[in-house]
């Protein structure tokens, strides 16, 4: 018995031993940082002015719910993240329930669609930019020299009205394919008897697809969901790159400015509170998305 | 015991990884010895500032000197040296900056050198008379010079005389017309501007209206239209006047009728781009983008005149220069380095004659080749420097949207003036 306890704690020791250097780097590099910040948000903090920190209680979280670019980009945010979410979950399930379908060379097109996650999404929004630029870009070329309907090109990202529409579009075509690949796996894991079964019964594919596939990826649309969420509030790079928040601030998103105040007007203190009530809206958006895919479960 | 044992490890553990993550390699300078000098910059200020060939033509004559160039990624990261500089190391001893607005950071906490008094710089044929005016002032902070000017340029319109030859705006011997106000300029783009089927084929004229440029254009054609960009206080930005008014109602018309495009709005390089590729007119941007435009177009296609008033009131002039950090151990080889080389004659007139950039001292203005220089020359001696707001970054960032939205109509004229002038007000002037 003895010989047994010692050589769980000896084991158990083991473990420890090898779990320390991630342990120490998930210390230095996240759950420092994290303190720090959240130090940060509760001072008056210019991180090239102010010698140290300076308490100031919540007066920053009050200052941004006052901030109107704040609020603006807080507003431009929802817009982006609603419409991406919907739009990433319901396009890449189609697409998984299609090459979950297709029996020919899946491969081929898994690849296809796949393929844009390995373009960084900076570069795609690079050449978006050209593609959507409104004298001489690729779109209205086509639309107006192609299709000889030059009444319909347009200033795609010079119009508020379209602008966010281009950046949501390009991110959906940068993730869809992580999407679908998450669904697919989701769909793959199904057991071949449920499915065998609906077959032998006389299911339709449509009745098969909402009675037995849809109910039994609750853990897909956990996992889909939460990195949906998650890509869709802290979206940066393609308004950065794409727009630069403009025209105006039409397109101007949380992180932009988080950045801004933290990089360009080094207000560290007043950033890491934008920062964590953007995290507190994350997490929230997050156990949402958990709670409903756990009740459909149930 | 075992459980502290097993604590104490953590807590060496994190001491190890905090200690790798902060160390830096130090250089160990000797006078007589190897040394190195770290050089940083933009990727662009490394092409076109020659700061290669001056790194090897310097190490062909120092032997004993090795140089390191390295860049960084945009022009806030440099913020990010602060950290090293303030516990008293660097991982580079001399730092090319796009201006004093991005120097300023560094000067409450005293991290770097002022080239006046404690570098002593200016002395014999690089006394401050031998610099253009301009590129000093867009060096100083709090009246040191914090900054050493390395090139210097200025807001302009870069025109392809083909397309003004074919709408007539030009003069007997075929030089391109000057407009001499800004109603003008619009009938100017007005005419040059050419559709077909709907779709634009030439664009009349770009300004550089971007989120990034934005700020550079209002100080150039405030200061074209008035002379100075301040009110009577000497530090406050003055945009209540008839003049401004002016301008900015022109521009809004030149919108509406599709003349003036707003593609640099959201793309900084949609004016040039359009330039290289022959589809545009005017372009109200930095003037050596004339190099560019005569790289694809031919000499003969491109020049370079004024916007409406800054061949009186002048322009907006800004630059790169050099600051040096105290954390760096070799700072007097980087004041050789930069004495010797980048103050060469290879160094400024390369820059000038291949990219367009003017050279920081004036004795090289003579050595330009092509005749536009004589234009930016004239316009960069009567313009002024960039304003020293501790916080410009915000006036750079806050303006644009302001003036966007005006442009698309959703502010009218007098709100987008006091939106102006509440932000003017608002920015901190302790630097000035």
């Amino acid at each position: 018995m003895k010989t047994s306890l010692s050589y769980r704690q000896s084991k158990a020791r083991m473990g420890l031993l090898f779990t320390l250097p991630g342990l120490c780097f998930v210390t230095v590099y996240m759950i420092y940082p994290l303190i720090t910040s959240f130090y940060y948000s509760f001072s008056d903090y210019n991180f090239v002015y102010s010698l140290r920190p300076k308490l100031n209680g919540i007066k920053n979280y009050i200052a941004a719910f006052k901030d109107p670019i704040f609020l603006l980009s807080m507003k431009n945010t929802f817009v982006f993240a609603t419409f991406y979410f919907l739009i990433v979950m319901i396009f890449g399930l189609i697409v998984a329930l299609l090459l979950f379908y297709y029996k020919g060379n899946s491969y081929l097109f898994k690849t296809m669609i796949f393929m844009p996650i390995v373009v960084p999404l900076s570069l795609a929004s690079i050449l978006f930019n050209w593609i959507f630029s409104e004298n001489f870009g690729l779109l209205n070329y086509i639309i107006g020299s192609v299709f000889h309907l030059p009444q319909l090109t347009f200033g795609w990202l010079t119009h508020r009205s379209t602008a966010m529409v281009a950046i949501i579009s390009v991110t959906i075509w940068s993730s869809v394919g992580f999407i679908a690949i998450l669904f697919l796996a989701g769909l793959q894991s199904i057991s071949t008897e449920i499915l065998e079964a609906a077959l032998i019964d006389g299911a339709s594919t449509r009745r098969t697809i909402f009675s037995i596939i849809l109910p039994n990826l609750h853990e897909t649309y956990i996992i889909a969901g939460i990195w949906a969420i998650l890509r869709g509030m802290k979206i940066y790079a393609p308004p950065m790159v794409m727009t630069g928040g403009a025209p105006g601030n039409a397109t101007r998103v949380m992180y932009m400015h988080i950045y801004d105040n933290a990089f360009e007007y080094f207000e560290m203190g007043y950033a890491s509170a934008l920062g964590f009530i953007l995290s507190i809206i994350v997490l929230f958006f997050s156990y949402l998305n958990m709670r409903l895919s756990t009740e459909k479960e149930g | 015991m075992k459980r502290r044992i097993l604590v104490l490890l953590l807590i060496a553990c994190v001491g190890v990884t905090l200690f790798a993550a902060g160390a830096k390699e130090a250089s160990v300078p000797s006078a007589d010895g190897p040394q190195t000098l770290r050089i940083t910059g933009l990727s662009w200020h490394i092409e076109k500032i020659f700061v290669e060939e001056a790194a090897k033509a310097f190490m062909q004559d120092h032997p004993n000197v090795n140089i390191e160039i390295s860049t960084y990624a945009e022009p806030s990261v440099v913020s990010n040296y602060a950290i090293d500089w303030a516990r008293g190391r660097t991982p580079v001893d001399i730092a090319i900056v796009s201006g004093a607005q991005f120097a300023a950071q560094f000067v409450p906490k005293d991290l770097i050198y002022d080239f006046d008094s404690e570098l002593n710089f200016f002395t014999g044929e690089f006394d401050k008379s031998a610099f253009a005016g301009v590129g000093l002032d867009n060096g100083q902070i709090t009246g040191k010079q914090y900054v050493l000017p390395l090139i210097n340029e200025t807001y302009a319109v870069v025109v392809n005389t083909q397309m003004f030859k074919e709408a007539g705006l030009v003069d007997a011997k075929g030089m391109p017309l000057i407009p001499n106000t800004w109603e003008e300029f619009y009938q100017f783009a007005k005419k040059l501007h050419k559709t077909s089927s709907g779709s634009v084929v030439q664009q009349g004229a770009s300004i550089q209206w971007s989120s990034v440029n934005f700020y550079a254009t209002i100080l150039s054609v405030l200061r074209g239209a008035l002379g100075d960009i301040y009110k009577a206080d000497g530090v406050t930005l003055n945009f209540d006047n008839p003049e401004f008014r002016e301008i900015l109602r022109v521009w809004r018309q030149g919108v509406v009728d599709g003349v003036f495009t707003k593609e640099m709005y959201v793309d900084n390089m949609a004016g040039r781009n359009s330039l290289m590729a022959g589809k545009l007119a005017m372009l109200l941007d930095a003037g050596g983008r004339f190099i560019e435009g005569e790289q694809t177009l031919g000499e003969e296609n491109v020049y370079v005149i004024p916007f409406p008033g800054a061949d009186t009131g002048g322009s907006f002039g800004f630059g790169a220069g050099i600051i040096i950090p105290k954390a760096s151990p070799v700072a007097d080889l980087a004041v050789q380095f930069i004495k010797e080389q980048m103050m060469s004659e290879m160094v400024q007139t390369g820059t000038v004659n291949v990219y367009g950039k003017m050279p920081a001292m004036l004795k090289y203005y003579d050595l330009a080749e092509a005749p536009e220089w004589g234009v930016l020359k004239d316009i960069a001696n009567k313009s002024g420097a960039i304003p020293p707001y501790a916080d410009f970054a915000r006036f750079q960032k806050e303006a644009p949207p302001i003036l966007q939205n005006f442009l698309d109509g959703r502010l009218d004229l007098e709100r987008t003036i006091s939106e102006l002038d509440r932000l003017a007000i608002s920015l901190d002037k302790s630097l000035f």
